[in-house]
């Protein structure tokens, strides 16, 4: 039982209330230490109020902050220190927690003040988060803090966020997807098949090329989605999964019930029946240092208007779409 | 004593109990099923279940509880437990890769592979080990599947020779595959069946890979040992390994009808010219892709390249010093060290065209420690649109240098953020044609260094000899001010001496001593 008394000598505000930006700083750095020493990873998650158009003032920033701590803190374990960072920005430090962990807490986090949000009074208000974790993204707090500051900007960039995918289905996002065209380093469109420059078997490649990635780093964490067409035949690859010893990456693959994929060692099948998997098919790829993700749909006369991009948000949320929407394992 | 198939069940709630109680029996699993956490104490130590599938919120004792306590058992101690609970819960002594924790709702198809996986791992890993093993100087490979078939024997045969593995997996004594690096079916166990010295280990656990092996295990065995006896009667006749190899007609004018391999190896020369790389990229046999190329020489389909003494592309030459290799090493591993990788850097290989690349890459064959291995199954579409590894360079202490090869065509740029990992240098390929789409290539440039600080080479495919001179000058200074170079950034010619310059170019910052100041 969490008392006042307690809760003062720690710098907090009061119960159920954020730790104000001296303890969270004090409390960082010395994490950062502890990790370093010990040689155990630890995660920061950067919360940043947007409001889209319209501006708020400190002021009801604070407030609607106020109101929201006992949310965030429920959502957050109990060994995780949350504090504000700025006036607008609030700050949780997960000692022990890698790159998938602190994902894992930014979704519960996410899903919890959703929730909140909706009997939220107007101006409508959104939260959006980022990560960094030690010592991949930086050795000391502050380092932690300012490449965690990068990635909401990046974040803010991401087509996941100005398409606002967040508020969307999942397959409303791949029919977007596959059903704009996309220009660009990081989101980008291209047709194959049929008599275009690439071939229909470029697909596979790309496929296969995750594969060899995922082979090539066996204790790599990671987690890739193959649902792929005529599985077996598209896919001698996916047999070399079952070859290798432990991975550390899970692989899936998703589809219709097909008893050779139900074999393979290290990946684990998902059987959908979902008739929209007939004609589109999708691969998702991510770990700590890259994502990736194809989506491919079949037109007629073997055309695929396919959709990749390199976007680590939009690889996350769609991954987490799909776990949410068919009930599967949350997990990274 | 542990049953092999018995899942022990300590749910709260019956239906969800009843409703996992029969999927699993459907799965070929018998199950016993606890309502509290006392009773599940219980049986776990009377019946020594396989695995045990527990909510963390039982009744009585606490799930947590229950596998502390039987954790500090030895007699359970080893038992997998596979957590299930509503929201993410710490349990203390969880063994990551052991255990699993499960979250509501939960898909049966995931919580069966967690089981199986689970089982076999624990069966193949984690507590049991190799049932026969020894050295194969003592027993050769073929007595060892002959004794395994006549026992009707199951599981996976992992023979070690040197720095190479191979597995053999057996079910109900035949053979249901072989794989040894990447090569599986026959044609792995036809390489297996030749190592004289190594070690052998039998793991028995379930197979469950698909046969791909169809032959009885005594014809496989007879057909391995003839091709064996064969090779070392003809070997003089074939053709050196490293001899390169040149196609005498057009492969789309070859008759119907003739053997699949002679068609598969037409298709492969046209990405590699060298046998060893025709005989590792081939789906058959060694001995039947070293007679096919010696029949095919025979009938004037396919030619051995001649090569005048001091022009050959084979003759070893010096590359690097040991103590530059030491460095790229070095360096390679410092920068790359919290990445988890293997002791690997990637090169990326950007070129105008597919046919470029590949003549790129003959031309690198007189690196030492260079190989090209097109790794992938798609032949064809991977020598018009190359993607992935193309080759590989060999340096000291098994590091790897691999050449990465990406296709310009518009749309692949999520391909060079998401693939860029380990990356050390760019090559970038282009000729008089693909110099009309420069602009391309040049956005490819400053997208990926605006990402990596690494070594750019530029490689111009030669002009003519006719237009060689003033043209190619100005050729250079167009492609400088296109690439925004400075006058003294070289552009490299693509030609046989200027190969190693390039390489010397994207490694110079490798090899670079550091300088330490007082």
């Amino acid at each position: 039982m969490i008392t006042d008394e307690m809760t003062d000598s720690k710098g907090k505000a009061a119960v159920g209330r954020f730790y104000d930006t001296f303890f969270v700083n004090e409390y960082g750095k010395l994490e950062s230490l502890r990790a370093g020493r010990y040689h155990t990873p630890f995660s920061v998650v950067l919360m940043n109020v947007d409001h889209g158009s319209k501006t708020l003032a400190d002021e009801d920033v604070q407030e609607f902050l106020k109101r929201l701590s006992p949310t965030v803190l429920d959502a957050m374990r109990s060994c995780d220190v949350v504090g504000m960072i700025d006036d607008r920005q609030v700050a949780a430090i997960l000692p022990e927690t890698d790159y998938f962990g602190s994902l894992i807490s930014m979704r519960k986090l996410s899903r919890a003040i959703n929730n909140y949000l909706i009997n939220e009074p107007p101006p409508v208000k959104k939260l959006i988060f980022s990560q960094a974790t030690f010592p991949k993204d930086g050795r000391g707090y502050g380092a932690l803090l300012s490449t965690a500051s990068k990635r909401m900007s990046e974040k803010k960039e991401s087509l996941w966020e100005k398409k606002e995918f967040s508020n969307k289905l999942f397959w409303e996002i791949i029919g977007e997807l596959t059903g704009s065209t996309f220009k660009g380093f990081d989101n980008s469109s291209f047709d194959a098949g049929g008599g275009y420059s690439l071939q229909e078997s470029f697909i596979d490649q790309i496929n296969e090329l995750i594969i060899r990635e995922i082979t090539a780093a066996p204790h790599k964490r990671g987690i890739a989605y193959f649902a792929s067409r005529g599985q077996a035949a598209a896919f001698p690859m996916m047999s070399t999964i079952g070859h290798i010893g432990t991975l550390s990456t899970k692989v899936f693959v998703v589809g219709r019930g097909d008893d050779t994929f139900r074999d393979i060692k290290n990946a684990t099948p998902i059987f959908i029946d979902d008739p929209r998997l007939k004609e589109v098919f999708f691969s998702f790829y991510l770990t700590e240092d890259s994502g990736y993700c194809l989506v491919c749909k079949e037109n007629w006369g073997s055309t695929y208007s396919c959709f990749h991009s390199s976007d680590h948000y939009l690889v996350d949320g769609l991954i987490n779409k799909f776990q949410v929407e068919y009930s599967l394992q949350e997990q990274l | 004593m542990i049953e092999k198939n018995k899942i022990l069940l300590a749910l709260k709630n019956e239906e969800e109990s009843k409703v996992f109680t029969a999927y699993l029996f459907s799965m070929g699993y018998e199950t016993m099923t606890a309502k509290d956490g006392a009773r599940a104490l219980e049986s776990a130590i009377q019946s020594g279940p396989a695995i045990i599938i527990v909510d963390t919120d039982l009744p009585v004792i606490a799930g947590e509880k229950l596998f502390q306590i039987l954790r500090n058992n030895p007699h359970t101690s080893k038992i997998p437990f596979l957590f299930i609970s509503d929201s993410i819960v710490d349990v203390k002594g969880f063994r990551s890769g052991a255990d699993i924790f499960l979250i509501r709702p939960l898909n049966m198809e995931e919580l069966h592979a967690r089981v199986r996986q689970t089982l076999s791992l624990k069966d193949g890993l984690g507590f049991g080990s190799g049932e026969i093993e020894g050295k194969l100087r003592q027993m050769s490979l073929a007595d060892i599947l002959q004794f395994l078939h006549l026992n009707k024997k199951e599981g996976v045969l992992k023979i070690t020779s040197g720095d190479l593995t191979g597995s053999v997996f057996i079910k109900d004594g035949q053979i249901c595959n072989a794989v040894v690096g990447n090569v599986e079916k026959d044609k792995a166990l036809f390489r297996l069946l030749q190592w004289n010295e190594g070690r052998f280990e039998f793991i028995p656990s379930p197979i469950a890979v698909t046969r791909k092996i169809a032959t009885s295990t005594g014809n496989v065995l007879m057909e391995g040992m003839r091709q064996m006896d064969e090779f070392k009667k003809n070997e003089a006749q074939f053709p050196d390994k490293k001899a390169l190899l040149k196609s005498r007609i057009d492969a789309s004018a070859m008759p119907q009808g003739l053997q699949p391999i002679i068609y598969e190896i037409m298709e492969l020369l046209k990405t590699s010219q060298r046998v060893e790389d025709i005989v590792e990229m081939s789906t058959a046999t060694d001995y039947e892709v070293y007679k096919t190329i010696v029949g095919m020489i025979a009938r004037g389909i396919i030619e051995e390249q001649k090569f005048k003494p001091g022009e050959g592309p084979l003759e070893a030459l010096e590359f690097l010093t040991h103590d530059q290799a030491v460095s790229i090493r070095e360096k390679i591993l410092s920068r790359f060290s919290d990445s988890g990788g293997a002791a690997s850097g990637k090169i990326f290989l950007i070129a105008s065209s597919g046919g470029l690349i590949t003549s790129f890459l003959e031309l690198c064959r007189r690196i030492p420690g260079f190989t090209v291995t097109y790794k992938s199954s798609y032949i064809q579409t991977s020598k018009e649109n190359p993607l992935g590894p193309v080759a590989v360079l060999k340096l000291y202490g098994g590091m790897e240098i691999n050449i990465f090869a990406i296709p310009t065509v518009r749309g692949t740029g999520p391909l060079w953020k998401s693939f860029s990992s380990n990356l050390v240098g760019m090559i970038l390929l282009w000729d008089d044609e693909g110099g009309k789409d420069i602009k391309e290539m040049v956005a490819a440039k400053q997208d990926i260094l605006l990402h990596r600080r690494i070594a750019v080479a530029h490689v111009f495919a030669d002009v003519p000899a006719d237009d060689a001179g003033a043209p190619r000058q100005t050729l250079n200074l167009k492609y400088k001010k296109a690439f925004n170079l400075k006058l003294d950034e070289p552009i490299f010619r693509m030609d046989k001496e200027m190969i190693f310059e390039v390489f010397y170019a994207l490694f110079s910052n490798l090899i670079k001593e550091d300088y330490v100041t007082a």
